[in-house]
């Protein structure tokens, strides 16, 4: 802050919008740079879009643990793993390069091929909007949108999702692929550990991804200041 | 790469006035999209899909009993008074974006729209004096121009020969794109942050004064999704 002392602080905004952009950059198209064998199954039963830095320890610690990737997209940040029965999960790790929606249209011939698609990420309990009346806030929620069975959308306004998941659940709902269940698991910020992290194992027996152990190690906070 | 425009029933949109939201400071022009689509019972035509577009995914906002699944940005028409919108509930990358304003200029050329209007809304610290001309247009056509609208007002190039409007995002790249061939019309508002809701209503009055539908005026009715504006009641533990 002491740099800005006696300087004008023009005010931010809350709408996304960056006005130091005069001239947007023009469109280069784009290369994906894949590793490993990226040909596409011809069966794929479900395939499984995990991101989120949580569903990520989780997945790296009871689900993989040493397990290889079949392949990577170095620029888009995603791992592919294959699991039995035709079965495959999508690590994401949000990176600069390729954005969701470049990601997508490099996947979709693996949507196209999948019988079912199920997408899982998490978000901060404290970003959830509601009306209720909570006596107390519940540690975790989890809500779902799907464009197979819209009975189970239990997703309420205004909330809202973003991420890869979202961004093929979009493109699922544009091209009428009537096979996307999204996930959203709401939780405290709390260290993970066998406790917090069981909404994340239910939804994973669910959706039937294989938990090789539930002894998760808890993972120090980052820091020890209230914010 | 997928079409952009995936339209739910056949539609003809040639001879409709085609409203487009930016993404500016307050999110005024999608509040008045909402007001629009709510108030005028617009109905979904299609849904838009661009790589470009941070996508997102929620619940209806506009029906709290529904279980449709509302998208990033899609299209809203009456075919009664011949208006349809965009709704832009996001943002765009801007390493995508030219390519952005340019499909979606072709898309438009192929619709046939009668005219398109950009909604924007910029910081009203630009202002020199905040009592009257709160609204600015730039019309390519200059017919019908809305300088004959009380408080509003041309915008007018600065020394460089650019128009520069703070807060008012991509609206001026979208415009020059579009204004290539195309009627085109950017309408905003000098606002401040805050409740923007009267912004969007005031917007709202000027956009319909802008189609010559004063006459269909009525009441105003907010979205279901509005009653979060200022988030959700506290929880009862802490009392």
């Amino acid at each position: 802050m002491s740099r800005l002392f006696g300087e004008i602080v023009e005010p931010s905004t809350r709408a996304l919008i960056d006005d130091d952009i005069e001239e947007y950059p023009d469109y280069l198209g784009f290369t994906p740079e894949w590793e490993g064998n990226a040909t596409v199954p011809k069966q794929i039963n479900s395939l499984i879009v995990l991101e989120s830095n949580v569903i990520k320890d989780v997945v790296n610690n009871c689900v993989l643990a040493q397990e290889k990737s079949i392949c990577k997209l170095e620029n888009g940040g995603i791992e592919i793993f294959q699991l039995p029965n035709s079965n495959y999960i999508i690590l994401y790790n949000e990176r600069k390069g390729l954005n969701p929606g470049q990601i997508v249209e490099i996947l979709e011939k693996w949507i196209v091929t999948s019988k079912t698609i199920y997408t899982v990420t998490t978000d901060s309990i404290y970003n959830y909007q509601s009306t209720n009346n909570y006596k107390e806030k519940p540690v975790s929620l989890v809500r779902v949108i799907s464009n197979v069975d819209k009975k189970r959308n239990n997703l309420e306004q205004p909330n809202l999702v973003t991420g890869l998941g979202a961004t093929i659940l979009e493109y699922c709902i544009h091209e009428s692929i009537k096979k996307c269940t999204l996930y959203i698991i709401y939780m405290d910020k709390s260290p993970l550990d066998s406790f917090s992290c069981t909404p994340i194992f239910n939804v994973f027996t669910e959706i039937g991804i294989p938990i090789n152990n539930r002894n998760i190690k808890a993972r120090e906070s980052s820091n020890n200041l209230y914010m | 790469m997928a079409p952009m425009f995936r339209f739910s029933k056949s539609s003809d949109l040639s001879g409709y006035a085609l409203i487009i939201p930016c993404v500016s400071v307050g999110n005024v022009p999608q509040l008045t999209v909402d007001l629009l689509v709510k108030t005028y019972n617009l109905q979904k035509i299609a849904s838009v899909w661009h790589p470009a577009i941070v996508s997102t995914v929620g619940s209806d906002p506009y029906d709290v009993n529904s279980s449709e699944i509302c998208t990033a940005c899609e299209l809203y028409a009456n075919d009664e008074l011949k208006i349809a919108c965009i709704q832009l509930r996001s943002t765009l990358d801007c390493n995508l974006a030219k390519k952005f304003f340019e499909d979606i200029y072709s898309n438009m050329k192929e619709l046939n729209v009668k005219k398109i209007i950009i909604l924007s809304s910029a910081f009203d610290y630009d202002l020199h004096n905040i009592n009257n001309e709160r609204f600015y247009f730039l019309d390519s056509t200059q017919v019908n121009s809305p300088a004959s609208i009380p408080n509003v007002k041309e915008l007018q190039m600065n020394e460089n020969g650019k128009y520069l409007i703070n807060g008012a995002g991509f609206s001026i790249n979208l415009y020059s794109v579009i204004s290539r061939s195309l009627k085109c019309l950017l309408l905003g508002k000098f606002i401040s942050e805050g409740d923007n809701r009267p912004d969007a209503e005031a917007l709202l009055e000027k956009l319909l004064r802008v189609l010559d539908l004063q006459e269909y005026s009525r009441k105003i009715v907010c979205p279901s999704s509005w009653a979060y504006v200022f988030g959700g009641p506290p929880p009862n533990g802490i009392y």
